[in-house]
């Protein structure tokens, strides 16, 4: 086992060089955007666009050879110097610290309550195929998964926050982390992140469990007289949760960085998804690099807690002799 | 002080007391509520789309930046929509020959961050060590604007400005207009290391320690990506100043005003990227000012807590003929640019799909400007100059042969369809919308258009920017844009026409124009190659001090513009700008925030 996790961690270095060496290659030959539009802008004023390129290149150090531009970038990024920010002026990585937080005050009551939802009202469908409770619980999870996360927040925000004045629209940093007023704001990005994500592993939950349900030896423990909640802990909701842990990651990343960037732009919370987001739009290198290592490293770390997390889960399975 | 003002900010306190009662019972018990909840400061909170970038206003260039910069400092001197300089850290003077001027810095303008009082060496010190460096090692985005300029102080609190060739204009040119400066103590180590990385991460100048009294608001925080908060000022120099300080020109009421100034407590400028969610928040009260897109206005018009306010702006949009080698040869005549521009009605786009918050443009430069002369200039696309069977005509008259029409269709030499490539930025709803109806219009002429709708910076990479084609050098270059004669440079992709692109016009200095209009021209990008000596006539205008051949030049340039067509300018488009009722000072003139900071709530 220790030999597999070394290796892991091997591999799982080896990926995070490969991963950086590509990054650098692919901002190397890129055109520097914000160069042009710096040279485009010193035009229009009458000033000379050599010159300002010369002294910008000069000024980021883009006058150099390539392999002291790569040994300085490996070297930053080694040493976690990820940059510093043209369009927020600060260090790449206290900008990814200052957004964290923001991401997590949604986040991780959004995945609680998904996962908890989700797996449970999954577990419920599968045991109750084809009631009513089980149609109604499907319906909710296609709504949640055809309803565009973008629009449903707009519309939540206009009539919660616009018709009714039940929640603020701003999203406000100056409250405290832990008060009415912050509750309060995060209640509608949470509902819409969580809708979202719930219905995605209720379904996931359901099919995986009701691949148990029938099976010989749950047959086996009810003829046994196995209570009804020791069956669906022990013998459906166990074996169904291996491949439910792939989902998990998965989701985790996913609802991170993928689905925030949406739920940020929209409540204007200043988390990782608004970062990348303008990150990108403004062509800030530095920052975009920045914000796509973290969930690049967490995919790759990931992997490696997901790997190990099947062996706890679910004993027949072991690496000893890889 | 503050209880006496805005129905605005006493709801927005009901509504946090409100919350805080019920804040109290629910989190009270845990021992864990946050923040005052009884507060009554007056907040003025604007909101736009895009954050500020940093705090180094040297390496700044944008309007978003430059906005919040501008509550914390004054700068040099501000010019009002009449066009008179009105003196904020100093007073600028022409000695008589428009060639040398005089700066005279007020004497009680004191830097924080201990760096004692703002003297006339600071202001060399910056303009010398930083603007005019060789190597612009601090990434000046005024470098230009300072070459061949001398700069010597003369006192403690006067320095002189020594240009090369008199300049008349000069004192509006965004030089020293507007523009800040930093304590020499500051300045000096990153002067001699020529570190400007480290300048630019200075804690000191990021958190714009140094701005003492010299502007109406003190920094307190930038929230990057959300929120940059600054609160009143109370050692603000402006609120010492005698009537008798103030210009000729400023009323009595204007006076009082400035000296009570700043009249919030507090000033925030939001930045949120989802217009529904900003505009939502301006209608709710939860913002001052914000934007408004000319197809959102109808939300607001009859609501009484909101004004809507239509602000000349003097961008211009253009649709460029590409003249260069790789745009349809046709381009070069000037009467072929005339039918093309005849055959679009700009009234049509103004009134329809800028819902009449744009004003069509015959020439570089608004109507409203004081150097604009209708009578000199020669309209196309408006009126009875909108005319698609004249400009048929034209064509069929100035086409080189080989070319004809068909059944009302153009084709060309090869029998073909004449089909030119319409390229532009994507993202602007009017912009596309404008392109679709070009394209209608063109067609309506004979000519098919394909359009390429491309990122901005694509666009820029892609289309704007050429290069020499040729096996030797280029006999002359001019940078990026326009990288030599036309007959052979190229952009990178092939284009026709170009729609979206947005320039100044610069009604105040209008000879800073130049950089477009003659064939070496920087940001001559479309290969315009002007048969009138432009430049001779720009010289005139940047170097004579007679203002009457001042105004005659700029005249014939802008008629010679309208007559040569070297791009359709199409529209300009307005700012349009809303604010809470109960906010007393925005005018809907071109330049009207040079008073922001006298800008009140209605008091209750």
């Amino acid at each position: 086992m220790a030999v597999y996790i070394l290796r892991r961690i091997t591999w799982a270095i080896v990926a995070s060089l490969i991963v950086l060496s590509l990054t650098f290659l692919l901002l190397y030959f890129t055109p520097d955007t914000q160069l042009t539009e710096l040279q485009f802008q010193a035009a229009q004023a009458g000033n000379d666009p050599e010159r300002v390129g010369e002294a910008y290149e000069r000024y980021h150090g883009l006058d150099q050879p390539i392999h002291v531009q790569y040994l300085e970038f490996m070297t930053n990024m080694v040493s976690l110097n990820w940059g510093w920010s043209e369009t927020r002026s600060q260090p790449v990585t206290t900008a990814l610290v200052e957004a964290i937080p923001y991401s997590m005050m949604y986040a991780v009551p959004s995945i609680l309550l998904s996962t908890i939802l989700g797996i449970g009202i999954g577990l419920y469908s599968a045991t109750h195929q084809y009631t009513r409770g089980d149609y109604a619980a499907t319906a909710f999870a296609f709504f949640g998964l055809s309803i565009p996360d973008f629009w449903f927040a707009i519309v939540l925000l206009v009539v919660f926050g616009g018709m009714l004045g039940w929640v603020p629209i701003l999203f406000d940093t100056s409250v405290a982390t832990v008060s009415y007023a912050n509750v309060t704001q995060l209640l509608l990005p949470v509902t819409v992140l969580t809708l979202t994500s719930v219905a995605s592993l209720m379904r996931y939950s359901r099919a995986e469990a009701l691949e148990y349900v029938e099976a010989a030896f749950v047959k086996t423990a009810k003829a046994k007289g196995v209570s009804d909640r020791r069956i669906l802990y022990r013998h459906i909701f166990r074996p169904a949760s291996v491949p439910l842990a792939t989902i998990l990651v998965g989701d985790l990343v996913g609802i991170i960085f993928v689905a925030s960037y949406l739920i940020e732009v929209v409540f204007g919370i200043p988390g990782l998804g608004t970062l990348s987001y303008r990150a990108i739009v403004n062509q800030d290198t530095a920052l975009v690099v920045g914000t796509v290592l973290v969930p690049t490293f967490l995919t790759i770390i990931g992997n490696l807690v997901q790997d190990i997390a099947y062996t706890v889960l679910d004993p027949r399975i072991d690496y000893g002799d890889r | 002080m503050s209880q006496e003002y805005s129905r605005d900010s006493l709801t927005v306190t009901r509504r946090r007391l409100l919350q805080g009662v019920t804040a109290a019972g629910i989190a009270g018990a845990a021992g864990c509520l946050g923040g005052d909840e009884n507060d009554t400061t007056a907040t003025y909170t604007v909101a736009d789309s895009t954050d500020a970038e940093s705090m180094n206003f040297i390496q700044v260039s944008d309007s978003n930046t430059n906005d919040r910069l501008g509550l914390t400092m004054d700068g040099a001197y501000a010019i009002t929509p009449e066009l008179d300089v009105f003196p904020l850290w100093l007073d600028i003077e022409d000695t008589g020959d428009a060639t040398v001027f005089v700066a005279t810095l007020r004497d009680a303008l004191e830097w924080g961050a201990g760096y004692g009082q703002m003297t006339a060496d600071d202001w060399v010190y910056m303009i010398q060590e930083v603007h005019q460096a060789a190597d612009n090692w601090a990434l000046s985005t005024a470098a230009g604007n300072w070459d061949n300029i001398r700069v010597e102080a003369t006192g403690s609190l006067e320095f002189q400005i020594e240009l090369e060739e008199p300049n008349p204009d000069w004192p509006m040119e965004p030089t020293l207009w507007g523009s800040y400066c930093l304590p020499k103590g500051l300045l000096e180590p990153y002067v001699d290391e020529r570190d400007g990385v480290g300048l630019d991460q200075d804690e000191e100048i990021q958190e714009l320690a140094y701005t003492g009294n010299l502007g109406p608001y003190t920094f307190e925080r930038w929230e990057r990506g959300s929120e940059f908060v600054v609160t009143r000022n109370d050692d603000y120099y402006m609120r010492d100043r005698e009537a008798e300080d103030f210009p000729s020109f400023v009323t009595d009421d204007q006076i009082d005003a400035w000296q009570q100034s700043p009249n919030f407590d507090e000033f925030s400028w939001r930045a949120i990227d989802e217009q529904s969610t900003r505009l939502t928040a301006f209608e709710q009260g939860e913002i001052t000012e914000t934007a408004v897109p000319s197809s959102r206005v109808e939300r607001f018009e009859g609501d009484p807590d909101i004004d809507v306010k239509q602000i000349p702006f003097p961008y211009l949009r253009t649709l460029a003929y590409n003249q260069r080698m790789n745009g349809w040869e046709e381009l070069r005549t000037k009467a072929v640019r005339q039918a093309l521009s005849m055959a679009v009605d700009k009234t049509e786009i103004a009134d329809s799909i800028h819902r009449g918050y744009a004003r069509t443009a015959q020439t570089f430069q608004p109507e409203w400007s004081e150097w604009y002369d209708k009578s000199a200039v020669t309209e196309f696309g408006e009126g009875d100059s909108y005319d698609q069977a004249a400009a048929r005509t034209l064509l069929a008259d100035n086409l080189s042969a080989g070319y004809g029409y068909d059944d009302g269709t153009l084709l060309g030499p090869d029998g073909e369809q004449v089909t030119l490539t319409m390229a532009y930025a994507r993202g602007i709803e009017t912009v596309k919308t404008t392109v679709e109806f070009i394209g209608t219009e063109l067609e309506a002429i004979g000519i098919d258009v394909e359009f390429d709708d491309v990122t901005f910076d694509r666009l820029i990479q892609q289309y704007v920017r050429n290069e020499w084609q040729g096996d030797d050098d280029p006999p002359w270059s001019n940078g990026p844009n326009n990288a030599g004669p036309r007959d052979t440079t190229r952009s990178k992709t092939d284009w026709d026409l170009m729609y979206g692109n947005s320039f100044n016009t610069y009604p105040r200095t209008p000879a800073a124009i130049d950089a477009f209009w003659t064939e070496r021209a920087s940001a001559n990008y479309f290969g315009y190659v002007p048969e009138a000596d432009l430049a001779a006539l720009f010289s005139t205008v940047r170097t004579s001090t007679d203002q009457q051949a001042r105004t005659d030049a700029m005249a014939e340039i802008f008629g010679i513009l309208s007559e040569d067509q070297p791009v359709n300018f199409v529209v300009m488009t307005d700012n349009i700008v809303g604010y809470q009722h109960d906010v007393e000072g925005p005018e809907a003139v071109f330049g009207q925030e040079w008073d922001r900071h006298t800008w009140r709530f209605t008091k209750a």
